[in-house]
């Protein structure tokens, strides 16, 4: 199965669409969310009504309907105006408790939301196989992980929501002007097809644009990575200056794109403003001339202009947070890529558990490509039975790595089948087969968490006993014990702190707790020296013990000390034999053997 | 300035605002623009007085209004004045969204270029620095102080030069007009508009730790993230992938509570603000009701007076919120000024010297040398090597010889003593052209994600394809080169995955071939290769090593025997030096590891027949 890396971006109503199927799960939340917002919307209602009250029936002295008289106590000016007063002061601060409370709820809301996508991003990211993340450079992948999860909640906060609170409030807003002057209404409503068109013409090029910048930003980010991944390289070769052009351009880049979003966004803002400005006008100056001829007071142009204002405002903050939202799209195109792209390696619905195995592997005319048309392994077929130790030889690029990396499905193979105790492993649950088999890598690489959590990474539930004693056979048990903090030492990034004969005894520990019947060593020891190997080899002899081992090495003791030696030839298996028989045969084992080890000494 | 020096580093703040000058017309434009974008934001409620007070009251305008109904043409009839004022009002709303275009594209231009100056420096700088930094520092921290920390010179521009200077000037004008129109009313505004300021000092430290907690858990979960992925073979061997997924959620529910305590102390700051509002817009209202009934105060003024009063408070909670959210950078601008204020440790001479032939003599003399004082790695290492020699340095991992190459191309400079070449300490040499000299090959060979041929050119970005072809020859890779999809234009992922490790290794080669130094520096070039691999490559690099100048760190016998002398390294001395027969004779550490490495069946006492 091929990663499908969709080439079209997904249209903007498809983004909204995911972004609502994103959120409509966590509803109890959403609606409170909603509630809050709704209730603020009541209350900025109101605002204007003790106003109005104040102006009309305090100020001007205009005749008080019986209601308001007898909710200030009386008719009296003096009344009506300390009843305004207090009025205001009461809406103003209970819409401001309001803004406190849905902001807090807000940003729980929101935050939740981005980590759940970060969550998925996260677990879906472990579970696609090596192959991608071999493509794929690391920086990029973890921005989208750390940054590009915030997506949802910008375009829900920063579009959907005020497009729903913005609708709502024009329909309740209609509804009380109509009472007021079904003229005036319709005025401000004409105001309507200028922001459709606004929309219309520039929702497009806001979110390519804000891609595009999304993009140049990455790629920044990409450079400073990779540079500072480097530095003895960069720095061996002179290449800083080059280093700091790239940089250059890569902030010029995203420096026009981001100008060239602004633009457009500036432009839908001024479409936006020009609608609100013409609305007020049309109500300032039919409102007046209403007033003139007697049929609306002072009272109700200040409500309607401030309706006006409270529509329009949540349409303008969709232009002030438009840089975020065009972004998050982009961040949303770039998320749904990576949830889009399927993991080769899939755990079949119909997966049997595995139960404890002999460890009998047998790999049937398996064929292997990274890239189409330039295959890796062809039809390679082999038989470990279990308990005996198979030593991969061959050169570089022949395939050894990839053949060995099938049996705990880091890939699967585009032909054939591996087949573990007579079941193919793509027919067990993936968990239960990775149990089954340990993994020696040459780069042993340990996580920033306690010496004894790392040993204990296959196994955590493992008792500190069982750790100490894998750590005592891998040799480690020592150099453990002269550690500042012994077995709770955390091991500093990248595991700087021990040296690689150390790690690699660890990296044994881990894989002896984990007591798999399978074992994978994949050049253990080509990257010590001779001191450093002793230790390790010795450990890995007590590893090995009644295991299916698969060796991959270079070292004659170690392939002569194999049960097979397995010659690969350009991903395929060109001999199989004990060491003796290979050598007898004088094939290709047996150049290799001379060749390497065969040369004369210099006397 | 507001006492900010006792947060920040002397000069931090001076220092940083340097990267906003180059840009000052700009920031003046910036600062100007946004300026009278408030003075018009002041002068809409105006319209809507006129409408009120003029045209539907029909009470006689004062001052500039009256200077205005009499200039324009018809605006003495009601009708006509209301027009004008309608257009009024829309030709400050188009005033003011071309200011706001002109301030956008004005702070992308200004802001982000400051910022963008101060990233290249930031990332030019840790370039300069030394390999014992670098070693210690971990990338993604670094990376952060680039992209991320280096907008605190946009924040620090905003928060101490335009906000505050804005705010003053509004404020000022604003007060002028209101006076204008009642002293009484302006003073109620002018007591109440500042106290909206006070809970921000009130909660300010409080909503800063909160804030710095919450960017530690960020990093965290960066962190986390970043380790994962660069482990996942391990993770997904072992199966932990649900494991890894639940620390996760584990650190972002401690993220979610950390925002929402941030932003709950934010929005108790706000209601304070918002009570004090209330309040004032309050007394306002009563206040201005009795000089409305009384005359002395218009209906319009009165709602000219409410809408000052908002603008007011923003003005007083921009200048009360200065010191908080510069203080609330504090960190970003530390971990900047960390990188800006130390020098590289690796400095070129302030008259470099120029050689202009290098021989390729080098001398180690008595050098000392350490990460970490009290941890010594070299100690009293002297060593001499002769032009186009070649010297194997062997030891036990952690002896300290991947340190003592590192001193040749200047990645360190030692503590105490000195590394001479032709005679002349590094440290006098220009820095640019001893590296042009020395050529590395590393263990773990670094591919740009270019083609073929920009990475075998990384050196001598200017070499024709020729002088490629021919390196590539040289280092055996050009067969497999041509293989590839495109030959020497073939893209290499980001890391070179596609290609074997052997591959990746000639490529690099390659590259030291066409550098063409006379000193050679090969860090374990074949220890991640096997056997097939290896021969083509030491083909390769015995080519190589002639005629140069050559420290090669091996342990295959096989390499080590070759080299015209053996240094032999422990806990950073030097405990034997000699050519292989001497030393195997010896019976000394050489002999030992050589024995070891000859028969590793009998030491490890395992051996199957």
């Amino acid at each position: 199965m091929r990663p499908t890396i969709p080439n079209a971006a997904p249209g903007t109503f498809s983004l909204l669409a995911w972004v609502v199927r994103f959120a409509l799960p966590r509803w109890p939340r959403l609606i409170v969310v909603l509630g809050l917002m709704l209730a603020k919307i009541g209350f900025d209602l109101l605002k204007p009504w003790p106003m109005k009250v104040l102006v009309d029936q305090g100020l001007q002295g205009l005749p008080a309907p019986p209601l308001l008289g007898a909710l200030a106590g009386g008719a009296a000016r003096q009344n009506i105006i300390v009843a305004a007063v207090l009025a205001s002061i009461a809406v103003f601060v209970l819409s401001w408790v309001l803004t406190a409370a849905s902001a807090v709820v807000k940003m729980g809301f929101s935050k939740s939301l981005s980590y759940d996508l970060a969550a998925d991003l996260f677990s879906h990211l472990q579970r696609l196989s090596l192959r991608f993340h071999y493509r794929k450079p690391a920086g990029d992948t973890i921005r989208r992980v750390t940054n590009d999860s915030g997506c949802v909640a910008t375009i829900l906060q920063g579009a959907l929501l005020p497009m729903l609170t913005s609708s709502v409030t024009l329909v309740v807003i209609f509804v009380i002007l109509w009472q007021l002057s079904p003229v005036l209404t319709l005025a401000s409503l004409g105001v309507l097809p200028m922001m459709g068109f606004g929309f219309w013409r520039y929702a497009e090029p806001m979110m390519t644009r804000g891609y595009r910048q999304q993009e140049e930003d990455a790629r920044i980010y990409a450079v400073v990575e990779r540079t500072l991944a480097n530095m003895p390289a960069v720095q061996a070769f002179n290449r800083e200056a080059d280093a700091n052009r790239q940089l250059r351009a890569g902030t010029e880049a995203t420096l026009d794109a981001a100008l060239a979003v602004t633009d457009v966004q500036m432009k839908f803002k001024v479409a936006i403003g020009a609608a609100t400005a013409a609305g007020t006008a049309a109500i300032l100056y039919f409102g007046a001339r209403e007033a003139l001829s007697g049929a609306l007071t002072v009272g109700d142009i200040i409500v309607f202009l401030s309706y006006l204002a409270s529509l329009y405002q949540p349409l303008q903050s969709i232009a002030y947070s438009s840089s975020t939202v065009q972004g998050a799209a982009g961040s949303a195109r770039r998320v749904l890529e990576l949830l889009h792209s399927e993991p080769e390696v899939e755990e079949r619905s119909a997966a049997h558990r595995l139960a404890e195995i002999s460890g009998d592997v047998r790999f049937e005319n398996v064929s292997f490509s990274y890239e189409p048309g330039h295959p890796v392994l062809r039809g390679v077929s082999l038989e470990a039975a279990a308990g005996e130790t198979l030593a991969i030889v061959g050169a570089t690029g022949a395939g050894k790595s990839t053949l060995v990396s099938l049996v705990p499905r880091f890939f699967d193979p585009q032909e054939g089948s591996v087949r573990v105790d007579g079941y193919d492993v793509r027919t067990v649950k993936l968990a239960d087969l990775r149990r089954q088999v340990g993994v020696v890598l040459q780069e042993p690489f340990l996580f920033p968490i306690s010496v004894r959590d790392n040993i204990a990474y296959g196994r955590p539930e493992a008792d500190p006993q069982a750790v100490e004693s894998a750590a005592a056979a891998a040799n480690c048990h020592e150099f453990i014990a002269a550690l500042p903090r012994g077995y709770d030492t955390v091991i500093g990034e990248g595991g700087m702190t021990l040296s690689g004969g150390q790690r690699q005894r660890l990296a044994i520990a881990r894989a002896l707790l984990l007591d798999a019947p399978i074992l994978i060593l994949d050049e253990p020891t080509s990257a010590l020296d001779a001191h450093s190997e002793a230790l390790v080899v010795e450990a890995l002899e007590r590893l090995k013990r009644g295991r299916t081992t698969f060796i991959i090495a270079h070292r004659l003791s170690t392939i002569r000390n194999a049960d097979r030696i397995v010659v690969m030839r350009d991903g395929a298996v060109a001999e199989i034999g004990t060491h003796d028989e290979l050598l007898g045969r004088g094939g290709r084992y047996a150049r290799l053997h001379r060749l390497r080890f065969g040369e004369p000494s210099p006397p | 300035m507001w006492g900010l020096s006792k947060h920040f580093g002397q000069g931090a703040i001076r220092r940083l605002l340097g990267y906003a000058r180059p840009y000052v017309h700009r920031w003046i434009w910036i600062a100007a623009m946004s300026t009278a974008a408030g003075a018009i934001a002041l002068a809409q409620p105006w319209s809507l007085k006129v409408v009120v007070d003029q045209v539907l009251s029909g009470k006689p305008a004062g001052g500039v209004i009256a200077w205005l109904i009499e200039v324009l043409p018809g605006a003495s009839s009601r009708t006509g004045m209301l027009t004008w004022a309608v257009l009024a009002s829309i030709l400050l709303v188009a005033l003011s969204s071309a200011l706001e275009y002109g301030i956008a594209i004005g702070w992308l231009h200004a802001g982000q270029r400051t910022v963008y100056d101060l990233e290249r420096d930031l990332f030019a700088r840790i370039q300069q620095r030394s390999l014992a930094f670098h070693s210690r520092a971990s990338v993604g921290d670094l990376m952060a102080r680039v992209t991320t920390d280096s907008y605190c010179v946009y924040q620090l521009v905003d928060t101490l030069l335009i906000t505050p200077g804005r705010a003053v000037l509004l404020v000022v004008l604003t007060t002028v007009l209101m006076v204008q129109m009642s002293l009484w009313l302006t003073l109620v505004a002018l007591v109440a508009a500042p106290c909206m300021g006070v809970a921000v000092f009130l909660l300010g430290r409080r909503l800063r730790s909160a804030s710095r907690t919450k960017r530690e858990i960020e990093s965290r979960i960066q962190a986390h993230v970043r380790q994962t992925l660069s482990g996942l073979q391990v993770v997904q061997a072992f199966g932990q992938e649900d494991r890894e997924s639940e620390r996760f959620q584990l650190q972002t529910a401690d993220a979610v509570r950390a925002y929402q305590r941030t932003t709950f102390l934010q929005e108790l700051s706000d209601l304070w603000t918002g009570l004090v509002v209330a309040l004032g817009t309050g007394v306002i209202l009563f206040a201005g009701s009795r000089l409305v009934l009384d005359g002395t105060l218009t209906i319009g003024g009165l709602l000219v007076f409410a809408a000052y009063l908002a603008t007011l408070q923003g003005h007083f909670q921009s200048l009360a919120r200065t010191v908080t959210s510069v203080q609330s950078l504090h960190g970003e601008v530390d971990r900047v000024m960390d990188i800006l204020g130390q020098e590289p440790e690796i400095r070129e001479a302030r008259n470099p010297l120029r050689l202009r032939q290098v021989r390729g003599h080098l001398r180690f003399e008595h050098v000392d040398f350490a990460y970490e004082a009290g941890s010594p790695v070299l100690q009293d290492v002297s060593l001499e090597v002769r032009p186009g020699e070649t010297i194997a340095i062997v030891g036990p991992t952690g002896a300290g010889k991947s340190t003592l190459v590192s001193l040749v191309p200047r990645f360190i400079d030692p503590d105490a003593g000195s590394v001479l070449l032709d005679g002349c300490d590094l440290r006098e040499l220009e820095l640019a052209a001893l590296r042009r000299n020395v050529a590395v090959v590393f263990q773990e060979p670094y591919l740009a994600p270019v083609t073929v041929r920009e990475n075998i050119a990384y050196g001598v970005p200017e070499a024709g394809d020729e002088r490629i072809v021919a390196a590539a020859k040289a280092a055996n890779a050009h067969e497999f080169i041509a293989e590839l999809p495109q030959g020497y234009a073939t893209v290499l992922g980001e890391r070179g995955m596609t290609l074997s490790g052997g591959q990746r290794q000639r490529l690099s080669i390659a590259r030291a071939f066409l550098k063409d130094a006379p000193v050679l520096i090969l860090d374990e070039p074949t220890s991640a290769l096997d056997a097939g691999a290896e021969r083509l490559l030491l083909d390769a690099l015995q080519r190589l090593v002639r005629g140069r100048t050559t420290l090669i760190i091996a342990h295959r016998l096989s390499t080590i025997r070759h080299a015209d002398r053996i240094v032999v390294l422990e806990a950073g001395r030097i405990v034997e030096k000699g050519t292989h027969d001497e030393l195997a004779a010896a019976d000394g550490a050489y002999a030992r590891m050589y024995a070891v490495q000859a028969e590793p069946g009998r030491a490890v006492g395992a051996a199957k027949p």
